[in-house]
């Protein structure tokens, strides 16, 4: 243990104004205490008053046509805040579970937590909308001439006609009978069969029921945000009992399963409570354990954590003076960031445990010890997030703001209160650094085994960066449980509903602009689907085409010969026994389209009808002018970009999977760039600090190192990065480096048998593993992969740094004195 | 409507006759009272305005007493249709999935089903403000049934109902409006009947 003789008046010559500081601070603790209390609380109280962004899609760069915006419309498209509800009675037959549903829709209307709770179409609903649009059939078909004449052509029309007179016999003729006869050639059927694709599953009896008919399904939108977590919880709670209170015969019992963004929400957000319990747990115990062997002391533990306050509450403070608003997930990640502030105190006690006098001379002389080495640590991680800071990524401006400002306050406290609180409470007795601790300098790598681990991590990292996968999919950081997704999963498959993760944007001035542009695409989307490159489109233009579009069908159907027409028909008709003016019904809805007495369709008239709330989700206007949407489900992802080609250049396309890749895959190439421009950046500073390109090389070779093996391990094991643990790649370059200058520190310290240095990289890097390496304890991913990603990369940076770089540098020494 | 007139006789001898119905549909009463399933061939013709020939399409009824009904036409016109409480389900070739009706919601068809409903559940209190009932012979037994409502009179004008000596039913006929006419037979009748 090296005794330090100098006195507390020394360090004033070299920093008088913090060490007046530091000694005022300390001869009125109590006030200094007051100040700090007044502080953190002032900045949690004004952090109240913050905006929290519930959006992951404000994390993304905004503006018209920017990704923000597409997340946006995918996310109106989504089902955050549907619920879908299977009611299933074994042994039911569908009409007891169709009245079984329809009771628990009654109730659920009348709880007032819905805003809407969907059901299938009663038969007056379809009714209505065949009452709108099959009178207008001529309007809404694609080519009415084609399609009439196509029916009448001989090798059509008696199978037509054969199948009119079955549905003549059947019992409900006689109320279809005049509609039946007013469509011989069975053209509504093409229509139904275009709005099969809006209505995906079947009704029966007014409710959805699955193709089996032993599941029923209702869809729930709550009036609840889904994030408002508390709430769906509750809601979710309450529904648990519905099944029980269902009007059912005796015998029977109710299963109802309630799935959908409300759950995944009250679900992710248990988890992360449980985590945050779980890994705060863990993390304190392990930091306890390390205290605990260093200094045999919790109380400097306390004195430690004091940094964390300030570092969190700073943070919040300056982002909300800044932004005023703040997103959770920057929140989460940027405190665990901040998490990294603890390692300057644990450097300053450590490195004041190894020196005599009075507790405010040990923590004066430990701080002179290591200033230069916390001084360039701090600079070089606000280097870091200061790049950050010009990132077009919104979400890592904001980080880099919260952790940044948030460290900075942390080492200020580090400097300031930690020494007074520590002059005070902490340094009473000696805690010398344990034997075996020090034990540990003495592993020594020959330098030809050094140089080859470096080369084999830099050989590996070349040939495994190449398979290194992105996974861009912000859903995959949720909490959602691989069970409740299943589920959802399995009920979305039972009752055939379909996601829609690409859309097409047009954009109008007029609702009949908007129309036509639909027109357009739908006419594109629907041959595409017939080529099997679409899977699904949900076109307005199946039910909804623009007046252009519909007066032009209107002058196929005049070019139409109704004489010959007529003729084939009667002539098929008088064949197969139908009288001459059987199908006259048929000959005046042609006549009326014909001479504008039926007239075209507009959307106020599907207002009343089952068909109107799509119409409003597919096209809305406001007062900078219309946009009509056409979602659909491409067969493989390379047919968006051939699709756009197509496409007239006026709409957008937005698809989920590309905005994936494209725009939040830019996310890692940002942060490799920034991470970069950061070493790079550390190389410049420390080249000028040490006065010599080895050292400063040297020290960042730990970040490097850790950063490659973690890649190149990430790649090796198929675990791809994501937006979170990418994120965490910065951190990993930070603390190597602040490793990487402790242990060159060390080597040209006077004070090297001192092991302080040494020690302190082991016990920093020993309280990040536990901070971070205990984040893979956790469920919920995006803290799972960073914790993983964070302990890899913390373990190999302090690896290279205790055991590495000393046998480095004496092979770099040993060259440079060998001649030539 | 074929299937109500079918039936109609049935639920009328499902529950007690209340005032206004005929002493003389007692026996009839009594006698399908006690009927627990009846499962009969049909040939049912249609003379149909918009057909210069008749439509003879055949099948069998089978219906059980507070369960399902099923009208099951054969080949070639083979459909089918099962009423079973307020939902009516129809199963046609060429259909890509079974139809359904809910009977509450639809004011037209919704109409006749329901009354269809009413009949089946033997609801007479319904029955008898819907339909006048004549009989117009005594023995054997034959009825006729004209609706009250103009609802119902939009669909059906008169239904004939006439039954053998043991009050099984022979024969519906079903006039429409608009002149069309369905006339039905039944034969090879089995019915399950409960005990005294």
């Amino acid at each position: 243990m090296t005794r330090s003789s100098k006195k507390p008046g020394a360090e004033v010559q070299g920093q008088p104004g913090l060490t007046r500081l530091q000694l005022w601070l300390t001869s009125h603790l109590a006030l200094s205490l007051t100040l700090s209390l007044c502080f953190l609380t002032a900045g949690l109280w004004l952090a109240r008053s913050m905006v929290v962004e519930q959006d992951i899609g404000a994390m993304l760069p905004e503006g018209p046509g920017s990704p923000r915006e597409a997340a946006k419309l995918l996310e109106e498209f989504g089902a955050l805040d549907v619920l879908l509800l299977d009611l299933e009675i074994p042994g039911a037959s569908p009409e007891e579970l169709a009245r079984a549903g329809e009771a628990l829709a009654l109730r659920l209307r009348s709880s007032g937590a819905f805003s809407e709770i969907i059901a299938g179409q009663t038969t007056e609903e379809m009714m209505k909308v065949g009452r709108a649009l099959f009178p207008r059939r001529f309007y809404l078909l694609e080519d009415p001439r084609a399609a009439i004449e196509d029916r009448l052509s001989p090798s059509r029309l008696p199978g037509l006609l054969v199948t009119l007179k079955t549905r003549l016999s059947a019992p409900q003729a006689m109320v279809t009978k005049s509609d039946l006869l007013q469509d011989p050639l069975d053209l509504d059927e093409e229509l139904l069969s275009r709005l099969s694709g809006a209505v995906r599953v079947k009704s029966y009896a007014g409710q959805l029921l699955s193709p089996d008919q032993t599941h029923l399904l209702l869809i729930g939108v709550t009036k609840a945000s889904a994030l408002e977590t508390e709430a769906s919880a509750s809601l979710l709670a309450r529904l648990e009992g519905e099944a029980t209170k269902l009007p059912l015969a005796a015998g029977r019992v109710a299963r109802l399963q309630v799935v959908g963004g409300p759950r995944f929400a009250s679900e992710s957000a248990a988890t992360v409570k449980r985590d945050i319990v779980v890994t705060m747990f863990t993390s304190i115990a392990a930091l306890a354990t390390i205290f605990m062997l260093r200094f045999r002391s919790l109380r400097l533990m306390l004195l430690a954590s004091v940094t964390l306050a300030f570092g969190i509450v700073g943070g919040l403070l300056s982002v909300a003076s800044i932004q005023g608003r703040i997103h959770p997930l920057t929140f989460a990640f940027g405190s665990v960031l901040v998490g990294i502030a603890i390692d300057y105190p644990m450097y300053l006690l450590n490195a004041a445990s190894v020196h005599a006098g009075s507790p405010l001379d040990r923590l004066a002389a430990g701080l002179r010890e290591s200033r230069r080495s916390l001084w360039l640590g701090f600079i070089t991680t606000m280097m870091a997030f200061g790049l950050m800071l010009f990132s077009r990524f919104p979400g890592l401006r904001e980080l880099a703001l919260f952790a940044g400002t948030g460290i900075a306050f942390a080492f200020a406290a580090t400097l300031t209160l930690v020494v007074a609180l520590g002059a005070r409470w902490g340094l009473r007795d000696s805690s010398p650094i344990p034997r075996w601790m020090l034990g540990l300098q003495a592993l020594r790598l020959p330098p030809l085994l050094a140089w080859s681990i470096v080369i084999l991590v830099v050989a590996v990292s070349a040939v495994s960066l190449q398979r290194l996968r992105f996974d861009g999919e912000l859903r995959h950081l949720d909490a959602q449980r691989p069970a409740t997704l299943a589920e959802y999963e399995e009920v979305r498959k039972r009752f055939g509903l379909q996601s829609s993760d690409s859309l097409v944007v047009a954009r109008a001035a007029t609702v009949e602009d908007a129309l036509r542009l639909s027109d357009a695409v739908g006419s594109i989307l629907h041959r595409a689907q017939r080529d099997g490159e679409v899977s699904h489109v949900l076109s307005l233009s199946s039910f909804l085409p623009s007046l252009r579009t519909q007066k032009a069908r209107l002058e196929r159907l005049r070019d139409f010969d109704v004489s010959a027409g007529r003729k084939a028909l009667d002539d098929a008709g008088r064949r197969l026994g139908f009288t001459e003016n059987a199908f006259e019904p048929f000959w005046r809805s042609v006549e009326a389209v014909r001479s504008g007495e039926t007239s075209p369709l507009e959307p106020g008239e599907l207002a009343q009808t089952s068909l109107g709330s799509l119409v409003r989700r597919l096209l809305r206007c406001s007062s900078s002018g219309c946009i009509a949407v056409t979602p659909f489900d491409p067969a493989r992802p390379s047919v968006i970009p051939e699709l756009r080609s197509r496409l007239p250049p006026e709409v957008t396309v937005i698809d989920g999977g590309a905005l994936a890749a494209e725009t939040v895959a830019a996310i890692p190439k940002q942060l490799a760039l920034l991470s970069g421009v950061g070493l790079l950046s550390n190389l410049v500073l420390l080249v000028f600090a040490f006065r010599s390109a080895r050292l400063a090389l040297l020290a960042c070779a730990p970040g490097a190192l850790g950063l490659l093996g973690t890649l190149s391990i990430l790649s090796l094991t198929q675990i791809p990065l994501n937006l979170v643990s990418a994120s965490a790649l910065v951190l990993i370059l930070g603390c190597g480096v602040d490793y990487g200058i402790f242990a060159v520190q060390g080597l040209d310290s006077p004070t090297r048998t001192s092991g302080v240095e040494f020690t302190g990289v082991l016990l920093t890097s020993s309280t990040a593993l536990a901070g971070f390496g205990t984040l893979s304890l956790a469920s919920y991913r995006a803290i799972q992969t960073m914790g993983v990603a964070v302990a890899l990369g913390i373990g190999i940076s302090a690896l290279v740094a205790l055991f590495l770089v000393p046998h480095l540098r004496s092979s770099t020494h040993a060259w440079e004195r060998t001649p030539g | 409507m074929d299937l109500l007139a079918v039936l109609l006789p049935v639920v009328l001898a499902a529950s007690p006759a209340p005032n206004g119905v005929p002493p003389e549909l007692a026996p009839l009463r009594e006698s399908l009272q006690r009927t627990v399933s009846l499962s009969a061939r049909f040939e049912q013709t249609k003379h149909l305005k918009a057909l210069r020939d008749t439509l003879v399409t055949t099948g069998r009824l089978s219906y059980r007493r507070g369960g399902r009904l099923v009208w099951h036409t054969d080949s070639p016109s083979e459909s089918e249709l099962v009423l079973e409480g307020t939902t009516a389900t129809l199963t046609m070739s060429g259909m890509s999935s079974p139809q359904s009706f809910d009977l509450t919601s639809e004011p037209g068809m919704g109409k006749v089903f329901e009354t269809l409903r009413a009949v089946l559940e033997a609801d007479l209190e319904r029955l008898t403000p819907l339909f006048e009932l004549r009989i117009d012979r005594a023995r054997p037994l034959r009825v006729s049934l004209k609706p009250r409502s103009e609802a119902l009179s939009h669909s059906i004008q008169v239904i004939d109902l006439e039954f053998d000596p043991e009050y099984r039913l022979r024969h519906v006929s079903l006039q429409e409006p608009d002149g069309d006419r369905t006339d039905i037979a039944f034969r090879d009748q089995v019915i399950e009947k409960a005990g005294r």
